[in-house]
Parts: C-alpha cells; structure tokens; sequence
C-alpha cells in the first residue's frame, strides 16, 4: 500500500521541476524581441477639402488632400473625395505640412509638448541617447501617436570639460583627431541619426568661453569621420572665426548663427560655395539677449507666452521659462546683431533652417518655432521661405524623405490654422487641427496657474 | 538526508512559511509592480521613451524587499521569537540554515522579476533581443545575492524592532541613491557620489548596459564591484552570526 504513494512522492519533485522549466522557457520566449513591436493600425484617414495648400514648396490656392492609413494619398485642386472617408471643409484655412524644429534639445515631456504646437518632427541636437533608441525603433511605424518623432545626434563631440559637459547627461569626450573615427562610430553603434560637434576654440590672444573645446584639428577629423559614414556633421559655433573655420573643414550646417558680430561677406562667401545650411536659432538668441525692450514693449519670449493663441497650450513650467528674464548681463547674444547675420546669409544665397534651441531660456517646445519663423521673416525670408524652412529644407537636408511636404506617399503629419500664413506667417500660431500619422491630435490646454 | 536534500527541504518550508503569512509576502510582492506600473506606463510621457530604462532599474529594486524586509528583518523576529534557537538545537547546519533562506529569497525576486517583465513588455511596449532578456534576468536574480546577505547581517544583528528601523532606511538608500527610483544623473552633484557606495546603483548600470544603455564606466568594472560587495556581506554574515550566538 506504501508503495505507489511513495513512488509518487519520489515523482512529484522532478515533475513539478520540470513543468517550471518548461513554463519559463515558454514566457522568456514569448517576451518581445526587436520586431516584435506593437504598432497600433493607423487610423483610417479623411478628405480636406478646398483648403489654402503650401505643400513644403509652394502654395496651391484651392486643393484637396486625401489621407488615408496614416499616408497622404492624394493632393490637387481636381482630386474627388474618395466616399467612406470624412470630409472636413477647408475654406479659409491653410494646410501645413507638420513643422520641423531643427534645433532641440528633447527629455521628460519635450515631444508631446512639441506636438502640441504642430511640430510633429524635431532635429535633436544633443540628449540622452538611451530613451531615442527606444523611440527609434517605432519612429517608420504609422501608429498614431502622441508625441513628435525626433531625429537626434545622441551625445555631441566636446573636449573634457566642455560645452555639453554641464548638464549631467554622460557624455563621452575626445580630445585627439586620432580618436576621431572610433568616436563616431560609437555614437552611430547608439543611434546617433547625425553627429553634433561643439567647436568654441579661444581665440590666438586666448579669448573666449572660459571651458575647453576641441581643437581645430580635432572638430576637423570628426567631421570627415562623420562624412565616410554618410552621415550628417553640423557644428555649434558662437563666433565668427570659428564658423569660418568649421565651414573650412566641410561643416554640412552650422546650428547657430554666430552671434559676436555680423556675418562678413568671405562668411557668406563660403556657406554658399560650400552649399552649407544654418540653423540661425534666433529664438533662442532672443531668450537670451539681456538688451531692455522699448518702455512698454514686453521682451521678445514674453510677448509669445501673452499671444492668445500660444498662451493657453503652454505649461506652466512653458510660461514661466519664457516670462523670465535672462539672468545674466553679459551674454554677448544680441537680437538684432543675429538678424543682420541671417539677412546678410539669406540673401547671399544660403539656405536656412528654422530651429528653436528649445528648452533654453527663453524658449518653449514648439511655441518658440512659431517664434523662430516670425523672426527669420523679421531677418528678410518671405514668409514661404521661412515655412520652407521649417518644412521641406530640413527634411531634405537630413534625408527624412517621408516628411516635410504635402504629396502623395508622404506621412500624414499635418498643420491646419486659420487664415493664410504664406502672406502673414504669425497666422501659424492660428492652429485649428493638428494631425500625426494621419490621426487627429488633441491639443492640450492648460489652465492659468491661480 | 544529504546537504542538498536538506537545504531543499529546508528552502522549501521557508517557502511555504513566507506564503503562509500571505498580509506579508503579497505587499513584497506587489510594491515594486506597483510603483512600475504607475512610473512606468500610468505616467508615462508621451514620446519618453523610459519604460526599458525603468524595468532595468525596478529589476534591481525588486531584490530589496524580500532581501530586508522577508529575510533580514524577519530573521531578527526569529531570533527574538527564540525560533532560532530551537533550529540552533536541532542538528541543522549553520550553512543549510542561511542558505535556505537565501534560497527562498532568490525565488521570491525571481517571482517579482518575471512579473515585472510580462508589465515592461506587454504593458510598457520594452522590447529586447531574447539574449538581453536572459542576461538581464540573470542579474536581477543574482542582486537577490548580497541583497539578502546584507539582508541577513541586518537581521542577525539588531533586535526586532531597530532591525526594522534599519531595513526601512537601508531600503531608501538603496533604492532612492543607487538611483532605482531617480536616475543618478538627475541628482546634485553632492548627492551623486553616494551612489558609488551603493551595490544597487553598480547592478543597475549592469542592468542598463544590458539593455543596450551607454554606462558611466565599464560592465567588468561594475561586476567586480558587485562582487565585491557580495564576498564583504558575506563575511559580515559570518561575524554577525558568531557574534550573535556566542
């Protein structure tokens, strides 16, 4: 009688082992693996009818745009509204492709701060690599989503000590041309899109920023490493030697209008020849220019956190980082300085990226690129060229070639605002819909902080 | 009986001891799910991108509640109970007696931890080659190792109730400045530096590097300190058992 219960005993240990086993390889094998991601199906799609269209070059007076599963499909003044779809009625309004700010700086809510204002793809220019990898690898997907896509340099090129070093992100730093190729891949092995590189050399007599920067030689030899990548270099300059000298080396763009001086005439010379672009980001100069206002004119970043149609859709924190006062009067950024700067490219023949520097001082997410296209108007760039700037430039610069145009096969990432902002381009601001992937964007309104 | 027929009968009682005080085991259980969960996918950013970095990180915390609260100070309640004086007086080695325990630790994280990882990857959208999610389980496991020697020193060490007064504030430390919680990078300089003391801040940059994160330091460097830490809470066991039953 003992017999069989025993042996059952005798049995039940392994047994039980054994299922656990089994049940452990089972989950460990159901558990995701790259490709397995999730991705919502895209939303189904709608017709705009009758709308104002700039299509990321120029404008179509009168046109309808079909949308479908997070892709334009059609756009023309001819095109039929395919049934089953819904119609919005477009007159009086104007159809943007979803903005770029090619210039930010992205952690905690930045990109759903920056969707909130139409900016549906942003160029980061220096932050944590770790969260854009996660967020690389959904970024082709056509799943609605509630936050812009980025495009970043991961950490940037900086000498120990220097400029980047400051925030807290790890950043690992060169000082040698030598290290120079390994650097870079490195950065491209952690899903760096494009490589930054931060060039603030001391002049012969030894002025300027009281931190190191690599040498000229160093910025040199990450720029052609970058280049036999086929990948982007563009470099952050303050001054116009070191803009010279950067352009010298093949620079593809600068991210930042020098800002010591107006741009001289061999300046403008060589960003021509050389085909390079800058990314003036005169939001951010304003932030930080320490020059009093007019008596009774409010400072440039606060006369865009009191616009009523910005006000309500920034944060608290948004309002309050653009109603301070910069703390220090000695910057040398000066507004007006810049846009002689950004006039004297403009008209040279150099091409312009609109980019805000946001979340610095001064500047919001999003807002501050509505800010940046009144400015670069205000630096001599009609209004079609500023929304060029921040539409189908950048895309084509960065080789983002499902984005910045309104044209069949492009990602549905789109700006619906009242008004015509191809003659008036504060009508930006004017946002009725903002549509990513195709699928309707809820705005976000925060209330006044009593 | 042999020694491992011994520490497996004893490692299961102790299972079973934990699972029969269940106001105990389930909130051991629950909490570090719990703050995953809100953290990680409640309040989630949009566009964040931190649920990977979090499920590193809660991976490592997950180890701290069974190692102090279940072991350490719940060995400190047996001593004062004078439960461990009668397995002192049965013929139960010294060896088989932590080791069960431990034992039981490492299969309270291990339930923690896989649960943590059906959260993070049907919940929170991680996704991770299958190689990463392997080695990352193995290191979470494996923080349940000093973890609960540290956990044991505790208990072996200080009476019931300042042995609980202890555990809550090695527990805080070791989550909140090994940077489980806050990334370490978030903090004031100052406060930077403590986590360098903590064996919770080296296995979550373990962790991290194997969910593909770039580290402040290198993986062997992180691993030797860990190790280091588990060999100095082992011979701290030592001393505080001797010390505690001389």
């Amino acid at each position: 009688m003992a017999a069989p219960a025993s042996a059952g005993r005798r049995w039940r240990g392994p047994a039980l082992a054994a299922a656990v086993a089994l049940g452990l390889a089972g989950f460990f094998f159901a558990l995701p693996e790259p490709g397995d991601e999730r991705a919502a199906p895209p939303a189904p799609g709608f017709v705009l009818r009758d709308a104002r269209v700039f299509d990321g070059e120029r404008v179509l007076e009168r046109a309808t745009v079909v949308v479908r599963e997070g892709r334009i499909v059609a756009v023309g003044p001819e095109v039929a509204a395919p049934p089953g779809l819904p119609v919005i009625d477009g007159q009086g309004r104007t159809l943007l492709p979803g903005l770029i700010d090619a210039h930010v700086h992205t952690w905690g809510d930045g990109l759903a701060e920056t969707l909130n204002f139409g900016v549906t793809t942003v160029l980061d220019m220096f932050s944590d690599p770790g969260p854009h990898q996660v967020l690389r690898r959904t970024r082709d997907s056509l799943a609605p989503r509630a936050h812009a896509d980025k495009f970043s340099a991961g950490a940037l090129a900086t000498a120990p000590g220097g400029h980047g070093t400051q925030f807290g992100v790890k950043v690992p730093t060169l000082t040698t041309p030598a290290e120079a190729p390994a650097w870079v891949d490195a950065r491209l092995a952690e899903g760096s899109d494009f490589i930054k590189i931060v060039y603030e050399p001391r002049t012969a007599e030894g002025l300027g920023p009281p931190f190191p920067s690599l040498d000229r030689a160093t910025m040199a030899a990450v720029i052609a490493a970058t280049q036999a990548r086929q990948r982007l270099a563009v470099v952050h300059v303050s001054r116009l030697g070191p803009a010279h000298e950067a352009l010298e080396a093949g620079a593809d763009g600068l991210v930042h209008v020098h800002v010591d001086r107006v741009a001289d005439d061999a300046l403008v010379q060589l960003a021509r020849e050389r085909r390079a672009f800058v990314t003036p980001a005169l939001a951010v100069i304003a932030g930080f220019d320490p020059t009093p206002p007019p008596p009774g004119q409010p400072r440039e970043p606060q006369r865009l956190a009191a616009d009523p149609a910005v006000r309500p859709f920034l944060t608290p924190d948004q309002r309050r980082g653009l109603e301070t006062p910069p703390s220090s009067k000695l910057v040398m950024f000066r507004l007006d300085t810049a846009l002689a700067s950004v006039r004297a490219l403009h008209a040279g023949g150099v091409e312009i990226l609109a980019g805000s520097d946001a979340p610095n001082p001064g500047t919001a997410h999003g807002a501050s690129l509505h800010h940046e296209l009144e400015l670069l108007v205000r630096a001599g760039l009609t209004p079609v060229e500023a929304l060029r700037a921040a539409t189908s430039a950048p895309a084509r610069r960065f080789g983002l070639t499902d984005r910045g145009r309104i044209a069949p096969g492009q990602r549905a990432d789109l700006l619906l605002v009242a008004g015509d902002p191809t003659t008036d381009i504060r009508a930006t601001r004017a946002i009725e819909r903002v549509w990513k992937n195709g699928a309707a964007v809820e705005r976000r309104r925060y209330p006044e902080a009593p | 009986m042999n020694t491992l027929t011994l520490l497996w009968a004893e490692a299961g009682a102790e299972w079973r001891k934990a699972w029969r005080q269940p106001a105990f085991a389930i909130p051991t259980l629950v909490l570090p799910l719990a703050f995953y969960a809100l953290f990680a996918i409640v309040l989630a950013r949009p566009g964040g991108g931190n649920a990977a970095y979090l499920m590193a990180t809660y991976g490592v915390f997950a180890s701290l509640g069974p190692a102090l609260f279940a072991f350490g100070a719940g060995i400190a309640h047996e001593r004062e109970t004078g439960q461990l004086a009668l397995k002192q007086v049965s013929p139960l080695p010294v060896p088989v007696y932590l080791g069960a325990k431990l034992l039981s630790c490492l299969g309270f994280t291990g339930l923690v931890v896989l649960a943590l990882y059906a959260l993070a990857a049907w919940a929170g959208g991680v996704v991770l080659p299958r190689g990463a999610w392997l080695a990352l389980a193995v290191v979470h496991l494996l923080a349940a190792v000093p973890m609960g020697l540290l956990g044991l020193v505790v208990g072996l060490s200080f009476g019931g109730s300042a042995a609980m007064g202890v555990t809550n504030l090695l527990f805080l430390a070791l989550a909140v400045l090994g940077g489980l919680w806050i990334p370490v990078f978030l903090f004031p300089g100052w406060m930077q530096g403590f986590a360098l003391a903590m064996p919770t801040h080296h296995l979550a940059e373990l962790s991290l590097a194997l969910t593909g994160r770039p580290i402040a330091g290198s993986v062997p460097g992180h691993a030797a300190v860990v190790a280091g830490f588990t060999l100095a809470f082992a011979g701290a066991v030592a001393l505080a058992w001797r010390r505690a039953h001389r």
